[in-house]
């Protein structure tokens, strides 16, 4: 997909923190960064949605990224914003403790992921790389958003 | 490559998708006029064709071409009459254009995809109806001589043809930098001019031209078009905008051939299989050069060509959705547009107007702009929804094609009535009501209409009818399909649906033929493959039932065994602003849509251990008698109801298990479990914890819901206002969620969920199945209150206690009156009444009862008898109520009382006002009736059909006393077999509408469908006629329509009938 193009050369990385851990997403995928809103819940909706907003008049759906990265639900703090990433035609939020710096990525400079982290997390990521000290998580915004999950996600909340 | 440009692309999809949209019926009305061909359709058929032609070669969509191309020259031929459209020849075009649609759906593969067969069958077709000596044309190519690197494809046919119609052919260079898009100008533009002007025999981008990147930019892409048209070459530069030397004369009109072929050489094949096919051939001379476009030599080199091609096929950059392209656009009218770029600069204003006001505290201003904003909003929200309105006509223009081609593979005779194209709804509507109709129209073709055969055995014209009307009312549009075949039959129906276990036997029994006939609904009853054998209709009912559910729309069913069936589907106007009840839970908002609530109920906290009942593990509301099952919102969604505890302060979770779970025990440990909020209910500790549910707070605020099949109530919090929602899909991750048909964005800024009530049941556990059967039990009771029919009865006392009532149909007025104003003279009372004297009866003057008491205060009820104003003096107070009532006409039957009847627990007596007066003023009647006098044989025989004994002892009264003979029938198969008894000594029918066994309707319908019976006045009786009743009745033959009882009116009808019934007499 386009995600691929994406880094073929030269190209800038918007990072954030979630869960102490610091991930990137190109910034071709970001529109935009807003501070957190009235998020509506969504009952019965897989588990790492966070609920649904209002982005302008639009109905954005806010994913959590702590979720699907594989930690348990945190608080929202006063540092916490949503990321407006394009995906399949449509606006979706993904929840960020967080927001990092927008550096500077070589497609070269990208290693795969180490072979110790937990495939849940793994088979999110594009790979890592380093930017100054930081060791970044490059996110793949096609696998994270994937609407085909594992069933027992969506039946979860519903299933009582 | 310039001309891989995305949007043109798209806009020439979006422009053949619309060209293509009515070729189908174009096609089949051009089948059925067969010899007179009607040439405005071929020719629009053609120009399609035509234009997709022209349109392909642009972007290099060689199949595309190819098959518009084939597809055109049949066309032609049927347009100068050589071949004559019959069915055969339709089907190949038919399939041809949907072949065409299929590559325009794929446009980015069309070039891999295989259309050998419809061209071997377009150019057999047109090869087999030439003559001998002309079949070479249609595969001879290039007799014209063409300029150098020209590579443009001319047949000798399409030359010849032009020539014959007058036309010269020319060939044109275009150069897409400098004539098109220097001058800011379009190709497509460049395209219609030419249409506009003649015809595109073909035209092709030189790409060889071009040139590689080794070597200098050429700064030219040349288009060549082979153009042809009466234009002559004197006019020709100046309609095209071209200097002379671009422009080429290759053929003029006879007189003037083309000489020697000149030498051609065969670049390329297509992969045509079939020997007979049409080999296009690229004609590519190599002789001299034209002046004016020297850089074209590099074009010479004959190792560009097949590059050159290639980078035509593979268009790069596409996205994978081009095909959809054409969906997703919308034509838009500019008038519209500049609607909404005013609007767009209104709001504009006001916003600055509104900014100018808040930083200058100015609140008059502010309210101002406030004003301005919100005016201009609603304006906007108009225009905007008009944009999305489409003609259903667009949904319509596919099912001629699936009738035709039904009625063919099945051998039956199926005529298809189309009406109300133009009406318009909402596009998401229309696309949505695509699969159900086409779904239904199916089922009308193959389990609707009979086959020819058996039509005839039943007495029906061989040829089945399928009616397919859209229009609008009270603010929904109705979209009817009636057929005249077999009907639904309700027993097999029903059968099937126990057969399978959806219903049990035992709710048969109190199940109307209508309520059965709705089984088709549920879900499960038409899965069986041998469904049609079972119940005869009804494949996949449940499903376009869902869908229209989906849509917000209604459908109903009504079918007659052998007479045939109607759907008719009730649907919005929109859906992207819904009018929506606005819930809550907890501090949650939902909205549910207008249309699915029937009503709000708030139950109180101290009747909710009354009101609500458990059944099992159900909780059922009881409501007028009605059962409804209940589901908590907040329970099936999960959401934690917070409580604030009035004692400690502590918020907490909302523990109740059901919800008439209201026991007010207080248990030693609340305290202590009154901290643990957020835990689930757990049967065990339930009796320990605390205990908020006796609290007033704690009233039932329950929403009542109709899916259209069935009832619910959902409990709520809280219900808010009704508001008009704009509707917003909701993403990917959510679309799966049944409970939730999207959402919407509150005045607050705040989401809401916009609830889906059958979703929403599914989802809670509800069996449809159980639901329906009570939807269909109310259905019962709605049907048998109509059959017994609504009156308006005056109540008044003759004697204190003594209730008497009289039809409000024949009371003109009622005046309070002082006793002194009654004048006694010559032993008749009167009194004065707008300038006249008004006779005065009362009830004791024929019956029996008491005369009226001494009271100073009475009423007159005035009313029109024979022509003539008479007043009943009845005593204080009058009253007036609407029931329905079982009359009983023996107990009380007596000279001036027709009946008796129980009204609020008393007897009320039936007073027949005409009894009196014919009693009291005898010769008011000898007036009216000469001909009473006659013998039977001379009076005109009307036939009197009514199932209400009460009614039709009543009207046959007063129809006999003007002098007519009475033929009577307690149904309408009674009245249809005793007309056909009597023929033609009737003269008029008058019916009910509402009756068993055969309503009025049918009665009508039936008596409309003997030509005996041609001409029959029929008159119908309503007890209330409303506007949409008048018409039906009017479609199904019914003269006219008088209200029951009111007898002026009926007998007026029937005098101003009878004179045209003699005439009918007389024909005979």
């Amino acid at each position: 997909m386009e995600e691929n193009n994406d880094e073929v050369t030269q190209s800038l990385v918007a990072t954030f923190i979630v869960d102490d851990r610091h991930y990137g997403l190109t910034t071709a995928r970001v529109r935009e960064v807003v501070r957190i809103g009235e998020i509506t819940p969504v009952h019965h909706s897989p588990e790492f949605i966070l609920g649904i907003m209002n982005l302008r008049g639009r109905i954005v759906t806010v994913v959590d990224l702590g979720r699907k990265l594989g930690r348990n639900n945190q608080a929202l703090t006063g540092h916490s914003r949503i990321f407006i990433a394009e995906w399949q035609q449509e606006h979706v939020g993904l929840l960020v403790d967080r927001v990092g710096e927008v550096v500077p990525f070589d497609e070269t400079e990208l290693r795969p992921v180490p072979e110790n982290m937990p495939t849940a997390q793994a088979g999110m990521l594009h790979g890592v790389f380093h930017s100054g000290k930081l060791l970044i998580g490059l996110l793949n915004l096609d696998l994270i958003l994937d609407d085909a999950p594992g069933k027992e996600d969506r039946q979860k909340a519903g299933g009582e | 490559m310039t001309l891989g440009n995305d949007e043109l692309l798209k806009e020439f999809l979006a422009e053949t998708n619309e060209q293509l949209a009515g070729i189908e019926s174009d096609l089949l009305t051009i089948e059925e006029g067969g010899e007179n061909i009607n040439e405005e359709l071929v020719n629009k058929v053609f120009r399609a064709a035509h234009s997709i032609k022209g349109g392909s070669s642009l972007f290099g969509l060689k199949k595309i071409q190819e098959l518009a191309h084939k597809t055109e020259s049949v066309l032609d031929l049927i347009r100068s009459r050589v071949i004559r459209p019959n069915p055969e020849v339709v089907n190949i075009l038919l399939i041809s254009f949907d072949k065409l649609k299929e590559l325009l759906n794929n446009v980015m593969s069309s070039n891999e995809m295989d259309i050998s067969e419809n061209l071997v069958a377009l150019t057999g077709l047109a090869t087999s109806f030439l003559p001998q000596n002309e079949k070479g044309f249609f595969h001879k190519q290039g007799v014209v001589k063409l300029p150098p690197g020209a590579s443009v494809n001319v047949s000798e046919m399409d030359l010849e043809l032009a020539r014959k119609n007058g036309h010269y052919v020319y060939f044109v260079e275009y150069d897409l930098i400098k004539d098109i898009d220097m001058l800011d100008k379009n190709i497509l533009d460049v395209v219609r001019l030419l249409i506009a002007f003649g015809k595109v025999l073909d035209a092709q981008v030189n790409t060889d031209a071009i040139g590689t990147l080794e070597e200098e930019p050429s700064g030219i892409i040349p288009l060549h078009v082979l153009f042809s048209t009466e234009v002559g070459p004197d006019e020709i530069e100046m309609v095209l905008e071209l200097p002379k030397e671009r422009i080429k004369l290759l053929a003029s009109p006879p007189k003037d051939m083309p000489a020697a072929p000149p030498p051609i050489q065969i670049a390329g094949l297509s992969p045509l299989p079939a020997p007979a096919a049409e080999k296009p051939i690229e004609a590519r001379a190599a002789a001299s050069q034209t002046p004016g476009d020297s850089e074209n030599d590099k074009a010479k080199t004959p190792t560009s060509s097949e590059p050159a091609k290639k980078s035509f096929s593979d268009q790069p950059g596409q996205p994978s959705t081009a095909g959809s392209v054409a969906d997703a656009t919308l034509r838009v009218s500019v008038e519209v547009l500049e609607t909404l770029m005013n609007l767009a600069g209104e709001l504009v204003l006001s916003r600055n107007q509104l900014r100018e006001a808040l930083s200058t505290n100015d609140m008059r201003g502010v309210n101002a702009g406030s004003q301005r904003v919100s005016l201009v909003t609603s304006e906007l929200q108009e225009a905007i929804m008009q944009t999305r309105m489409q003609p259903i006509g667009n949904v319509f223009n596919k099912f001629p094609r699936v009738v035709r081609d039904m009625s063919r593979t099945q051998g039956k005779e199926i005529q298809l009535i189309i009406e109300g194209k133009e009406v318009e709804m909402d596009k998401t509507l229309i696309e949505g009501l695509n699969d159900p109709l086409t779904h239904m129209i199916r089922n009308s073709c193959d389990h609707g209409i009979e086959m020819p055969e058996e039509r005839i055995r039943k007495g029906k014209p061989p040829t089945g009818k399928i009616a397919l009307r859209a229009y609008h009312e009270a603010g929904q549009v109705i979209v009817e399909i009636t057929d005249d075949g077999k009907g639904i039959n309700p027993a097999k129906i029903s059968a099937s649906a126990v057969a399978k276990g959806l219903i049990p036997q035992e709710k048969l029994l109190g199940m109307s033929d209508a309520e059965k006939t709705a089984l088709i609904f549920l879900p499960g009853l038409s899965t069986a493959e041998k469904v049609s054998d079972i119940s005869g209709r009804g494949v996949g009912m449940d499903v376009v039932k869902s869908n229209l559910d989906r849509l917000g729309g209604k459908i109903e069913i009504e079918s007659k065994i052998d007479e045939g069936t109607r759907f008719c589907i009730k649907l919005p106007l929109t859906l992207a602003i819904i009018p929506s009840l606005v819930v809550a839970v907890g501090n949650e908002r939902f909205a549910v849509p207008q249309i699915n609530v029937l009503e709000l109920t708030r139950i109180p906290a101290a009747q909710i251990q009354n009101k609500i009942e458990i059944v099992g593990d159900a909780e059922v509301l009881t409501l007028r008698g009605k059962l409804i099952p209940l589901v908590s919102l907040g329970t099936v969604l999960g959401i934690n109801k917070e409580i604030t505890d009035e004692n400690t302060g502590q918020t907490l979770t909302d523990r109740r298990q059901s919800l008439a779970d209201r026991r007010s025990r207080r248990s030693p440990l609340e305290a202590t479990f009154a901290g643990q909020a957020g835990s689930e209910p757990m049967a065990a500790k339930r009796e320990a914890i605390t205990d908020r549910r006796y609290h007033a707070i704690n009233d039932l605020n329950i929403v009542i819901i109709s899916t259209g099949t069935f009832q619910y109530g959902i409990v709520v919090d809280q219900f808010f206002n009704t508001e008009e929602i704009v509707v917003k899909p909701l993403g990917r991750h959510l679309k799966g969620l049944p409970e939730y048909a999207g959402a919407t964005i509150m005045g607050d800024g705040k989401v809401a969920l916009i609830i889906d009530v059958s979703g929403m049941a599914t989802k809670a556990g509800m069996r449809h199945v159980s639901g329906s059967s009570r939807a269909s039990a109310l259905a019962a009771e709605t049907a048998r209150e109509s059959r017994h029919d609504t009156m308006s009865f005056l109540l008044f006392q003759n004697q204190p206690g003594e209730l008497c009532g009289i039809p409000m149909e024949m009371v003109l007025r009622v005046e309070r009156i002082e006793r002194s104003q009654i004048e006694n003279s010559a032993g008749r009372r009167t009194m004065q009444y707008r300038g006249a004297s008004l006779p005065l009866i009362t009830l004791s003057d024929a019956a029996e009862v008491k005369p009226i008491g001494d009271e100073q205060k009475l009423a007159v009820i005035v009313s029109s008898i024979g022509g003539r104003e008479v007043g009943l003096l009845v005593a204080m107070p009058v009253d007036v109520i609407e029931t329905r009532l079982q009359i009983d006409q023996k107990t009380h039957r007596q000279k001036g009382i027709s009946g008796s009847a129980i009204v609020k627990d008393k007897t009320m007596l039936l007073v027949d006002i005409v009894e009196i007066v014919e009693t009291v003023f005898p010769e008011w009647q000898i007036a009216a009736g000469p001909e009473k006098t006659a013998g039977n044989a001379a009076r005109p025989l009307i036939l009197l059909a009514e199932d209400s004994d009460f009614f039709r002892g009543q009207v046959k009264r007063f129809i006999e006393s003007e002098g007519f003979a009475v033929a009577e029938a307690p149904d309408g198969q009674a009245a249809w077999e005793l007309l056909c008894q009597l023929g033609e000594k009737v003269k008029v029918v008058v019916t009910d509408i509402e009756m068993p066994r055969m309503t009025g309707l049918g009665l009508a319908r039936a008596i409309r469908a003997e030509d005996r019976f041609a001409g029959l006045p029929i008159i119908g009786l309503t007890s209330l006629a409303g506007e949409e009743d008048i018409e039906q009745g009017k479609a199904a033959g019914i003269t006219d329509y008088q209200i029951k009882l009111d007898r002026d009116r009926l007998l007026e009808s029937l005098r101003r009938i009878l004179p045209r019934a003699a005439e009918r007499q007389i024909e005979f």
